[in-house]
């Protein structure tokens, strides 16, 4: 049996039951046990309405007490009823209906009740509908029952909003907190590579496709006279020697995309040309377009430089040996030629024949004397010439060579003065090699001096040096090839003058002279005559013969 | 020999003169001397030889030059020329075939020979 229904005291329990608490679950489950206690109910369920779409409205369950309720029958038909989505008239015309009451006839009665603002309440109670009266007054109640509803929601709304921004929170300082991270370990990368760059040999530098400088390290003021910072930004031309070297890196770069040793030539401070190898590559980018060139240059002017001397020592070897080839030709043309000719003619006047074998006789000594010097040039440009350096009085040795001279020179009529005090002349020097070198000069003046001529030669003794100095009265070397004196196979022409000799005499002076660390002066005036002064510094020989 | 053919030698080297010189006079040509390009150029002016040999390497003006010259000047085109030299270098030859030199004779060479060359060339002219 229903026990009676005291409106006052049931609207007093219920009014008290609702909104207690703004956890959605935990309010309805108080305010509905009251409902279904005080209104002799057994079941009842929250429904909310929500918009889906546009314009379409559906029901959703939010709180159903007890969980049997599910296997009840009205209840199913209920929700079958309230399942399909409604637009807002079919909505506005159902909830006109509100509040539907139905069922009985052998089953449970249910009540449609409408929570405005918030869906609907459905109460199950199996021993007849509940009046209108009570159903009437209970209708603030349940206007309450949407508001604490509402309340709920929104606080669950609230709540997972505050849940969202603490997350948001949590995960903004573990990303800061990685940001960081890996910002300490850029700026530790960056100095140790700002570190690398700023101290590397190693040009690294940037240009964009135009040449303009973007980057380069503070190394290119070992190269040229500019500094980074005044070159940021300004066309790479201002460091490359030739301008077209932009073009012509960008042109092998748009082939290959990277190359190595790159030639490049840059302005040194002095105008002087840096030689550098250029490794460069293509910088692109997100879409793949060329941006930038990145390269590093590397100072190899050393190795151009023993390259240019390799290959220019290669030239003169093989220039050296095609004369020689040319030189040895000449006087064996004549042997050859004369002999032959003398076999050739059995008539030949005897005369005739004689002149002709001395002609042989004397190219044969040309020929002889030729490789003698060909010989020793080689010997002493190879270093396989060893010098016996030691400390000796140049005087006697000067003498010698003289007088052996001078039977030359009085056959061609010159006189030959000179006065050498009692006092020593002490000189560094290997006495063979110095013999070498005082015969070819004497030989020199004597050749190219006009018969009747003279020749002085005098030993100077400065604070500083020991000076030889020979003096002739000859033909002279014409200024044009007062440079060309010490080149091999040269020889003094002049018209009208028949010179003997293999042009390799000062050649061997000086090479011998350059490894006493001598010098060698020579003024001359073509037609007047030519001295040549070849200077030991004393200081040199207190050096080497201690 | 119908007709006496004139030489001229283009070469400084005073003991080669002597050889070539007394080569071809035993051979009955008319043999003269120069000492440079420039030389030879005023000789073929004053009198043109039948056959020019020339020296490479001589002051003044070289064997090349001297060729150059010659090919320029209509008169003096066609006269055949030798080149008597001791260069060997490949270089050497080519530049001398540019020239459209008739023949190189390398120093040292048997005095035959040359006189062949000569008689060849004459002899086909005839």
């Amino acid at each position: 049996m229903a026990k009676p229904i005291d409106l006052i005291q049931l609207y007093y329990e219920i009014a008290m039951s609702i909104g207690l608490t703004l956890d959605m679950n935990k309010m309805l489950k108080v305010a509905l046990t009251s409902y279904l206690k005080n209104l002799n109910c057994t079941a009842s369920a929250i429904l909310h309405l929500q918009e889906r779409s546009t314009n379409r409205f559906v029901f959703r369950k939010v709180y159903i007490t007890p969980r049997s309720i599910q296997e009840n029958g009205v209840y199913l038909r209920i929700i079958d009823l309230l399942s399909p989505s409604f637009n807002e008239n079919q909505l506005n015309t159902f909830k006109k209906k509100l509040p539907l009451i139905g069922g009985g006839e052998g089953s449970d009665f249910y009540h449609l009740l409408d929570l405005p603002g918030f869906g609907m309440l459905i109460l199950i109670r199996p021993n007849g509908e509940l009046n209108t009266q009570i159903i009437k007054s209970i209708s603030p109640l349940n206007a309450k029952l949407a508001v604490a509803c509402n309340a709920c929601l929104q606080n669950r709304e609230l709540k997972k909003a505050h849940k969202i921004a603490i997350d948001i929170n949590r995960e903004l300082r573990q990303k800061t907190l990685e940001l960081e991270k890996s910002q300490n370990a850029l700026s530790e990368s960056e100095t140790k590579y700002r570190t690398i760059f700023e101290n590397v040999q190693d040009v690294f530098y940037q240009t964009d496709l135009q040449g303009n400088i973007l980057e380069v390290s503070p190394s290119i003021s070992r190269y040229t006279d500019n500094h980074r910072g005044n070159l940021l930004g300004k066309p790479v031309t201002t460091i490359y020697n030739d301008p077209m070297d932009h073009p012509r890196l960008l042109q092998a770069l748009k082939e290959k995309k990277e190359i190595e040793d790159f030639d490049l030539r840059l302005k040194d401070r002095l105008g002087k040309e840096v030689f550098t190898s250029v490794n460069a590559h293509l910088v692109f980018d997100s879409y793949g377009n060329p941006v930038a060139i990145e390269g590093s240059m590397r100072d190899v002017t050393v190795r151009k430089h023993a390259e240019e001397t390799l290959r220019e020592s290669d030239r003169m070897k093989s220039d050296f040996v095609s004369s020689v080839s040319h030189e040895l030709r000449t006087p064996l043309a004549s042997i050859l030629g004369f002999s032959s000719t003398i076999l050739r003619d059995k008539k030949m006047n005897e005369a005739i024949k004689e002149e002709f074998i001395n002609i042989i006789y004397q190219e044969s000594q040309r020929l002889s004397k030729l490789i003698e010097d060909i010989l020793n040039i080689s010997r002493i440009e190879s270093g396989r010439f060893t010098y016996r350096m030691r400390k000796v009085d140049s005087q006697p040795i000067i003498s010698e060579i003289l007088e052996v001279h001078k039977i030359q020179a009085e056959e061609k009529g010159i006189e030959v003065f000179h006065k050498f005090s009692d006092e020593r002349y002490e000189i560094f020097a290997d006495p063979d090699a110095l013999k070498q070198v005082l015969s070819n000069l004497f030989g020199n003046a004597i050749k190219f001096t006009p018969n009747d001529g003279q020749i002085r030669v005098r030993l100077i003794k400065t604070d500083t040096d020991i000076i030889l100095e020979i003096s002739d009265t000859g033909i002279g070397i014409p200024d044009k090839e007062k440079d060309k004196v010490f080149d091999k196979f040269y020889r003094v022409y002049r018209p009208g003058l028949e010179i003997k000799g293999t042009g390799l005499g000062l050649s061997i002076v000086k090479e011998i002279l350059d490894a006493h660390k001598a010098k060698i002066e020579i003024d001359s005036e073509e037609n007047k005559g030519t001295t040549v002064r070849v200077i030991f510094s004393i200081q040199n020989m207190e050096e080497n013969s201690e | 020999m119908s007709k006496k053919y004139t030489i001229l030698l283009v070469e400084d080297e005073e003991s080669m003169v002597t050889l070539i010189k007394y080569n071809l006079e035993q051979e009955g040509y008319i043999f003269s001397s120069v000492k440079n390009g420039k030389l030879a150029l005023e000789f073929c002016n004053r009198q043109r030889p039948d056959l020019i040999i020339s020296d490479i390497s001589m002051p003044e003006m070289d064997g090349y030059e001297l060729r150059e010259n010659l090919i320029s000047n209509e008169n003096f085109r066609d006269i055949p020329f030798i080149f008597l030299t001791a260069k060997t270098q490949t270089d050497d030859k080519f530049r001398g075939m540019g020239l459209g030199v008739n023949h190189f004779l390398i120093k040292p060479f048997e005095p035959e020979l040359l006189l062949l060359t000569i008689s060849n060339f004459l002899g086909n002219k005839e």
